[in-house]
């Protein structure tokens, strides 16, 4: 048999995508995608090679279906070298108040400053109660009073608040970003005719950094690959990455952490495409077995932890973590990375799997593992936004260590889960 | 030896230039702006009057990819495979009405995509004396394959036919190569195959060989296993050989005689086992 040629494997690939062999949406080539990473990260073609294979083939694609284009452009635009920035670490300070304005029940979970921005993230939710879910981006439907309102600190400076988030008809959920920002050191801050004093609750948040086990490649990534979550518009989320890991010789055709892997990424909570299936999977590997335990459950406490961390640079990264906030269903983490995660969007590529992999873990034993459902904002070096964390936090639960997790090594942020505010 | 184009027939478009209708026409392996002078000539007439010819861009453009190992890749593959240009798009090269004919499933022969005229339309060419992005590299490549009329599949054969020279004669850049030209022989034969077959679902393993080793089309253990050289694109391909009477065809050899061209095709049945040699003519229509 010749000796496995990783360029030429990919471009069969590439020339099943243009002839539609595969089940891919057209134009977005995930497959091709997923397998190119794969063998990037085990080392048997460069990254060089595989984007030329890439680029060559979203050409193709392009000549034949917009996406293509949409793809092509993005290999196209040449990404820049990211020097990783530590994250600046805003004063947050827990809010909770709940205010109402026309007909509307406002929470106000948390302000953040800093010198150049201030933001307030918040709830509405309407009396009237409509009923209506159709979820939308933009606040093209959010009540004119609570679109634009003014808010203002003890300096007398004034801004104009911007809201932006997602919600339905009587549900919004969001971030308020003033025009200018208010002075850091505010004692106050005013907003829809009501006073709010800030209190500041001390950090106690504790961060180590930790080398990981070391791990064959092929395993590793496709563990990884379970953990960044599944492809869009397909139900083998890892079929190509493990086809291509198995061709290479990275990977026996019979290794059972093939079908593990397989059965705990269809139970993974959050997991997109959701398939119904919760519970824990047999034999399933820590810390996976951990995160399985709880699936499903819906009692998580509400509230809010603001912690305001941020780590020494591992794995080339600087990671941020600003403040939690615990629903019933899950929890959410205010986070910042540098270099920038790639989200699982289709089309995103992270050819270099430099993406990290988001867990937690409770002081009870329990796992969770956390996706970015949106930045706040993304500048070239810093990515800052929202992750979404599955399963529900155990009541129980007294401190929390967020592990952002690279391919070398992790950092642990950890923190108690001393609750401000409550939610509605 | 035979001249690469033997066989392929030539093909037109017209091209708004000027503010006139002009014909660029594909023949004997090469693109002629008909209604200008000299390429270079012109070249320089229109930089001195800062007014460029979309033919003269256009043959300009097209000389660049003839060794362009890419119109492998972007370019048709036969068979279902369908190049679409968005007449709207910025990337689309300015090809508005261009049409790509798809090309018979089975049965083709010779001059089956060979629109003579007016199949392709091109308004303002924006292919650029020399892109400086690869944006616009890649959009004057989509362009080109997009041109229809049997533009794309000659630029193809083109490109076939200058790598099969490389191939034979060995050269540090064929190495470099070989995953690039085996993935080009690939997906033609794939596609073919799937029209042929009719059956999507078929795989095939291709061995690309060197051009003197045996042809042959088997099926091992279900899947197709193929045995071709690089050449096949050339001989077979670009001909619109690729199924003939119903059967695949492995080799095509021209020969010129007295009375037009004679072709001997090697050819296999559906069966994948029955080897046949089918032989050719084209004569010239009297009179015509």
């Amino acid at each position: 048999m010749p000796p496995f040629d990783a360029e030429l494997y990919l471009r069969r690939l590439g020339e099943h995508t243009v002839l539609g062999v595969t089940d891919e949406q057209p134009g977005f080539s995930s497959g091709l995608n997923d397998a190119a990473t794969a063998l990037v990260a085990v080392e048997v073609i460069t990254l060089d090679r595989a984007r030329a294979v890439l680029a060559d083939y979203a050409a193709a694609e392009a000549a034949r279906d917009a996406n293509g284009r949409f793809l092509m452009a993005r290999l196209s635009a040449r990404e820049p070298a990211i020097t990783p920035m530590p994250p600046a670490v805003p004063r947050i300070v827990a809010l909770g108040d709940e205010l109402a304005v026309a007909g509307w029940s406002v929470r106000l979970r948390y302000v953040a400053l800093d010198a150049e921005r201030t933001e307030i993230s918040a709830i509405y939710t309407s009396h009237a109660g409509t009923g209506r879910a159709n979820r939308r981006l933009g606040r093209a439907g959010v009540p004119g009073p609570l679109r634009s309102p003014v808010v203002g600190d003890d300096r007398g400076t004034t801004s104009t608040l911007d809201f932006q988030g997602g919600g339905s008809d009587d549900r919004w959920e969001g971030m308020l970003t003033a025009d200018q920002p208010l002075a850091i050191e505010t004692a106050w801050i005013e907003l829809f005719d009501r006073r709010i004093e800030l209190v500041d609750v001390p950090v106690e948040a504790e961060i180590e950094i930790e080398p990981l086990e070391s791990i064959d490649l092929a395993h590793r990534h496709l563990w990884r690959r379970v953990a960044l979550g599944g492809r869009h518009f397909t139900q083998n989320a890892l079929g190509p990455a493990t086809a291509a890991l198995i061709a290479s010789g990275s990977l026996a055709a019979d290794d059972p952490a093939i079908e593990l892997a397989q059965r705990v990424s269809e139970r993974v909570p959050g997991a997109f495409p959701h398939r119904g299936t919760s519970g824990s999977v047999r034999n399933a590997p820590e810390p996976w077995r951990s995160l399985l335990k709880r699936a499903g459950r819906g009692d998580g406490p509400d509230g809010l932890v603001v912690v305001g961390a941020v780590t020494t640079k591992f794995d080339g990264h600087f990671a941020a973590v600003y403040c939690l906030e615990s629903g019933a269903s899950g929890f959410s983490v205010e986070a910042a990375v540098s270099p920038p995660d790639v989200e699982r969007h289709p089309g995103n590529l992270d050819l270099e799997d430099r993406s990290l992999v988001w867990w937690a873990r409770d002081d009870r034993g329990n796992r969770y593992l956390g996706q970015w459902s949106g930045s706040h904002r993304h500048d070239e070096a810093i990515k800052t936004g929202t992750l979404g964390f599955s399963p529900a936090l155990d009541p129980l639960a007294r401190r929390l260590d967020v592990l952002p997790t690279g391919l070398t090594a992790r950092a642990v942020i950890s923190f108690p889960l001393r609750w401000n505010g409550h939610a509605a | 030896m035979t001249d690469w184009w033997v066989g392929i027939a030539p093909a037109e478009i017209t091209v708004p230039c000027g503010g006139e209708d002009h014909r660029v026409r594909w023949e004997q392996g090469r693109v002629i702006a008909c209604d200008h002078g000299d390429v270079e000539d012109e070249r320089t007439l229109a930089t001195l009057g800062a007014t460029p010819f979309a033919c003269i861009e256009l043959v300009a453009a097209w000389e660049r990819r003839r060794h362009d190992l890419r119109v492998l890749v972007v370019g048709p593959r036969g068979g279902s495979d369908e190049i679409h240009v968005d007449p709207d798009d910025p990337r689309a090269g300015g090809v508005r009405s261009a049409r790509r004919r798809r090309r018979r499933g089975g049965g083709g022969f010779v001059g089956s995509f060979a629109t003579s005229s007016g199949g392709g339309q091109l308004v303002g060419s924006r292919f650029s004396h020399s892109p400086d992005s690869e944006p616009d590299d890649v959009a004057d490549l989509i362009a080109l394959v997009g041109l229809g009329s049997g533009f794309g599949e000659r630029l193809v054969a083109t490109a076939a036919a200058e790598w099969t020279k490389r191939l034979r004669d060995g050269g540090p850049e064929v190495a470099e190569a070989l995953p690039r030209l085996q993935a080009a022989l690939y997906g033609r034969v794939f596609a073919a195959l799937r029209s042929w077959l009719g059956d999507p679902a078929s795989s095939l393993e291709l061995e690309m060989t060197g051009a003197a080793h045996p042809r042959s089309l088997t099926r091992v253990q279900g899947a197709v296993h193929a045995q071709l050289p690089f050449a096949w694109l050339l001989d077979v391909w670009s001909r619109d050989l690729t199924t003939v009477q119903g059967r695949f065809c492995l080799d095509a050899e021209p020969r010129k005689t007295a009375d037009g061209e004679h072709w001997e095709l090697e050819t296999v049945a559906p069966d994948l086992r029955t080897t046949e040699r089918i032989e050719l003519r084209i004569r010239p229509v009297a009179g015509a």
